[in-house]
């Protein structure tokens, strides 16, 4: 499902009792809480997945995150070289290799392994890659930023329930401006709006692991959330 | 690193001010909002990260830190290619007296003898090898591809031109820059080494780093995009405490919610997925249902106080 910036900005204003034409509220100031909104659902509910390559270099361990990206979720190694395509390498930190090995830092090249963020902006793999690896590609699955909506046509592209979820955050936002007990009932709406969106589209990832018994009987905690509410 | 530039965040800050003219605010007050809102985030989330050599000489045991105004916190130190722990004169006098005389050898820890200082008991043995030093050269570096250290690097008219330069101990090695994980356009230095520093022998710090004071209207914020809405409802709080005309108790209320019951936790939460470790994002993960929002967000709002410091 679609809605155009300027539909989602009527309803807005809608919620907030504003005329469409004018009001307290600017036309920009509108889109930039949309914006603010579309942002944060996506953050949290995390339906959206897109995919961009690193290329290696021998012997680089330091590389640029896609500048599109807000969570990361996979690295997977799609060299060959490795003996197998699309093998995921693990998530680590620098006190936990310090706590594995402590002259890591001294080991030459090899396949990597492992990888983690340092600072803001740059993805770090371990070990550094051999000549064997350089030109191949590491593949990053992650949650993006949305676009920015600028214009009346642009579209946000998403579930109804997450939609209706930016708008009611949206909302909230603008009401920050003016009078914080209506936000606050507003906050009250987007909350119930996001747990459905996240009970239907949130996404699993390694982060929510469960502990899983041996199936001794039925245990209904083993489903997925949307399939817990079905009994 | 963000793409905003200061001009157009306290733009969109006045508009919302309702203040077009700077007439309660001036174009410095929202500067300095701006930067005490950057700083804050730093304090609080421990983001920025950036990490200098020091060239170490053989029997001096005592090292001045170069970037004293940028150093938030040290992360850690390695030396010779190995982490070095931290340890304070009071442990070491207790586990050997006289350890104040001893000789050069390989230094076992690091303490700091000033706030601005870093030591090694016991004094080293070996002075790192600097691989090239440039003092007096016709034609520079002109100009460099990336703040990446290993990308590559284009010269424009040499005298004598570099190859390459590595350690003899490890051929992998290659130029070192300092890595500029901010960049404050108006202080930019393309095309300039100083010196090329391997890490072995040498003491490499990595340290949390305070976020470039900004200044110019050009100047870029410190963080991705998408964290300048939390910069900015921080400012704006800041902005509504304001004593005099503009003083506005209710907005300021309403905005410093917005920054430490919405924004951080989000921005918290964030940070910890991109940091990729189970361990850290657990802490934010939620099947259940949210409470209504002042119950629910306010329990978190505790991990964010100055006593309780941070969570990881």
């Amino acid at each position: 499902m679609s809605d155009t910036l300027a539909t989602i900005r009527t309803n807005v204003q809608i919620n907030l009792f504003e005329d469409v034409s004018s009001g307290f509220w600017t036309t920009a100031q509108l889109n930039d809480f949309i914006n603010r909104a579309t942002l944060m659902v996506a953050g949290e509910v995390q339906w959206e997945l897109d995919q961009n390559t690193v290329s290696l270099k021998t012997s680089k361990t330091f590389y640029l995150w896609p500048s599109d990206m807000l969570v990361p979720l996979r690295v997977r190694d799609t060299t060959t070289a490795n003996g197998a395509v699309n093998v995921k390498i693990f998530p680590t930190r620098i006190e936990k290799m310090e706590k594995e090995m402590r002259s890591w830092r001294l080991v030459g090249n090899g396949p990597p392994s492992r990888f983690s963020t340092r600072g803001i902006d740059y993805l770090w793999i371990w070990p550094p890659p051999p000549p064997a690896f350089a030109n191949n590609n590491m593949t990053v699955d992650y949650v993006p930023v949305p676009a920015s909506l600028v214009n009346d046509t642009d579209t946000f592209d998403g579930p109804k329930t997450v939609i209706e979820a930016v708008v009611e955050l949206a909302t909230a936002f603008a009401l920050l401006d003016k009078d914080i007990n209506a936000a606050a009932k507003r906050m009250d709406n987007y909350a119930q709006k996001l747990s459905e969106a996240r009970a239907d589209y949130g996404r699993d990832n390694e982060f929510h692991t469960t502990k899983l018994r041996p199936a001794t009987r039925y245990d209904k905690a083993h489903h997925t959330p949307w399939m817990r509410r079905t009994f | 690193m963000g793409t905003e530039t200061l001009k157009t965040v306290r733009d969109r800050i006045r508009g919302r001010l309702r203040d077009p003219n700077s007439v309660i605010w001036t174009d410095a007050q929202l500067n300095r909002y701006l930067n005490m809102a950057q700083i804050d985030l730093q304090q609080r989330l421990m983001w920025g990260e950036d990490y200098d050599t020091t060239v170490v000489t053989s029997s001096t045991a005592s090292y001045t830190r170069v970037n004293t105004d940028r150093i938030q916190n040290m992360k850690y130190q390695v030396y010779d290619g190995t982490r070095i722990n931290t340890i304070s004169q009071y442990e070491i006098d207790r586990v050997k007296s006289d350890w104040r005389t001893d000789t050069a050898t390989i230094p076992a820890r690091l303490y700091r003898s000033d706030w601005n200082q870093d030591a090694f008991w016991p004094p080293p043995a070996y002075s790192g090898n600097p691989a090239v030093t440039f003092s007096q050269e016709s034609g520079c570096l002109c100009r460099v591809v990336s703040d990446d250290p290993t990308d590559a690097i284009t010269f424009s008219q040499e005298t004598g031109i570099v190859i390459q330069a590595y350690s003899s101990a490890n051929p992998v090695d290659d130029w070192y820059f300092k890595r500029q994980t901010y960049a404050n356009v108006s202080s930019d230095s393309t095309g300039e080494v100083d010196m090329v520093v391997p890490p072995y022998k040498n003491l490499t710090n990595v340290y949390f780093r305070w976020p470039d004071t900004l200044v110019n209207d050009t100047d870029l914020l410190s963080f991705p995009d998408w964290v300048h809405w939390g910069i900015e409802e921080h400012a704006m709080m800041l902005a509504y405490e304001k004593e005099g005309d503009g003083n506005n108790p209710k907005l300021a209320q309403a905005h410093g919610a917005a920054y430490f019951e919405i924004w951080l936790p989000f921005i918290a939460k964030m940070k910890a997925q991109r940091d990729a470790t189970p361990d850290a994002a657990t802490i934010w993960e939620s099947q259940t249902p949210i409470k209504p929002w002042t119950n629910q967000l306010s329990k978190l709002t505790k991990w964010w106080r100055p006593w309780g410091g941070r969570i990881w």
